[in-house]
Order: C-alpha cells, then structure tokens, then sequence
C-alpha cells in the first residue's frame, strides 16, 4: 500500500512538471536502464568468456 | 634378435601440419609439457593455474569494482539533465528555472590534453610489462629490463597525474575568484560535484600508481608486477575515458 501511495505520489508530482522536466526524466530513466543493461550483458559475457 | 625400443608416447603422436615436416613434440598450453606430475597448470586446480589466471581474476574484480562506479556517475549525470530542465512556479504561474551555465575555464582544456597524454604513457608501461623477450630474461632472474622500463613510463603517468589533479585546482581557484562556490547556482553546484568526485576516483588511481611502482621496485615474483601495472593502467584508461565523457557533458552539456 506504502509503495502504491509513493507511486501514486511520484505521478501526480511528475505529471504537475512542464513537458521539458518530464522529458528529462524520461532520458534519465533510458540512461540509466541502458548502462545497467550494457553493464550486465558485458559482465556475462566476460565470465561465459572466462569459463 | 634386434634390439627395439618403444618410442615415447610423445613422439608416436607427433603432428604433421601439412607443410615442412612436423611440430615439435610440445604441449602448447601453459605450464609446458608435463602430465600428471603436476606440472601442466591448466590440471591444477582453481586460484593456482599460474600468472594468466591472476592477471584474469584481478581484471574480473575490477571490471565489477567499475561497473560500480559507472551506475554511480550515469545517476549523477541523469541527475544533472532533471536538475537541469527543473524549476518552480512563482506567485504569477510562471515557470522559473534557475539553472545558469557555469562558464567552464579553459584551463580544463589543458587537464585534459595532460590526462590523454598520461593514458598514452601508462599504455606503454603496461605494453613493456608483457614484452615476451624482457619478461622472460625477468622472469628468470636476469636483471629486471621490464620493470625498469616500466617504471620510467609510470612515473611519467603519475607525474602528469598529478598535473591534472593541480589544473583542476587552478580551475575551482579561478571559480572561486569568480564568486562561482559549490552552492552558487544548480549549475555551479554539478561542476563542483562532478569535478571534485572525478578528482577523488583519480587520486585514487595515483595511490593504485603508487603502489605499482612500489611493486616494481620491492616485488620479488613477475606476476604480482605485472597484476598491479595492468590493473592499474585500466583503471586509468577508464577514468581518462570518463573524464572525456564529463568534460564534453560541462563543456557542451550545459
């Protein structure tokens, strides 16, 4: 319920910002959903690599 | 009757490769050629399979050590693209963003053509720690043609290490005479953060710096000489990398 209502919350505030914050969180969130990906599949790589 | 003597199992499978004659008798992976006397390392068993599997392991351990840091400076710089287009609503509706660009001193330019050049030296350093001609007289006993050329490269990289870590002190000084302080401004703050934390993974890098020609000099055993160099040489490719990388983002970025 806790985290239901921080995300309800996250909304409502990200939605009450101008178009230009929301997409600057957007490209925040692609930056870092993309340098954690690249950094897993390298890291699996580089021990399938090592075995 | 004739005499015969069974030749050794070795020479019965000797292998043609098809050209001029055959291959030498000799087991090609490392440890040489012995079986079952322990001598092969690639039977032992693992964490004592000789200098490659060290060099492996500790690469491994820094590659996760960076992806660490990586996370940590993509957060830093999403966090300066939101702060960035943030702002507030004043009493009339209006939408006031406060971010001003911080004017970036040129020194910089100069930090990071000293920060190139020192990845340039630190390459060569790590090169000659694995030239095979040198590491074998080192490796056995020889003298030290290795670490000697080595050491002369890492000094040089740490000597121009240290030359970016000063420029980047004349830098927050020309700021400050400036009146531009760590809370002066969104912008003004990221530069600061993002400078000093760059500064501090970079000091680090010189202890790591340290350390290796510390190993070069006192280590008795080639393998620890060569982790330590190769280990710290990648951990300096990589902040030069990232230094790049943030430079653009203050320079262009803001």
């Amino acid at each position: 319920m806790t985290i239901l209502q921080g995300c309800a919350q996250c909304l409502d505030s990200t939605r009450a910002t101008p178009p230009t914050v929301q997409a600057a969180y957007r490209h925040a969130i692609i930056l870092l959903a993309s340098a954690g990906a690249t950094l897993f599949i390298a890291g699996t790589l580089l021990l399938r690599r090592q075995r | 009757m004739p005499s015969t003597i069974t030749p050794p199992e070795i020479d019965r499978h000797r292998i043609s490769d098809g050209n001029n004659g055959h291959r030498p008798p000799t087991d090609k992976r490392t440890g040489g050629n012995g079986e079952g006397d322990g001598d092969n390392w690639n039977n032992r068993p693992r964490g004592h399979r000789g200098p490659h599997e060290r060099i492996s392991q500790a690469r491994i351990g820094l590659f996760f050590a960076l992806g660490g840091d990586l996370m940590f400076f993509v957060a830093l710089i999403s966090v300066f693209f939101v702060t960035k287009a943030s702002g507030h609503f004043d009493a009339y509706d209006h939408f006031i963003n406060s971010w001003l660009p911080t004017a970036i001193p040129s020194i910089l330019w100069l930090n990071t053509i000293a920060l190139l050049l020192s990845s340039v030296t630190a390459e060569i350093a790590r090169r000659a720690m694995f030239r095979e001609v040198d590491a074998m007289d080192e490796w056995f006993g020889l003298g030290r043609p290795v670490s000697y050329r080595a050491a002369i490269w890492l000094s040089a990289t740490l000597a121009l290490g240290l030359l970016f870590l000063a420029g980047q002190w004349v830098a927050w000084d020309q700021l400050a005479a400036q009146h531009v302080f760590f809370r002066s401004n969104p912008s003004s703050h990221f530069f600061y953060l993002i400078t000093i934390t760059h500064a501090v993974h970079l000091f680090l890098g010189i202890v790591g710096l340290i350390v290796a020609l510390a190993a070069l000099k006192f280590s008795r055993s080639l393998a620890t000489r060569q982790v330590w160099v190769d280990t710290t040489v990648w951990y300096w490719h990589v902040m030069g990398a990232l230094w790049i990388f943030l430079f653009l983002l203050l320079e262009f970025g803001q």
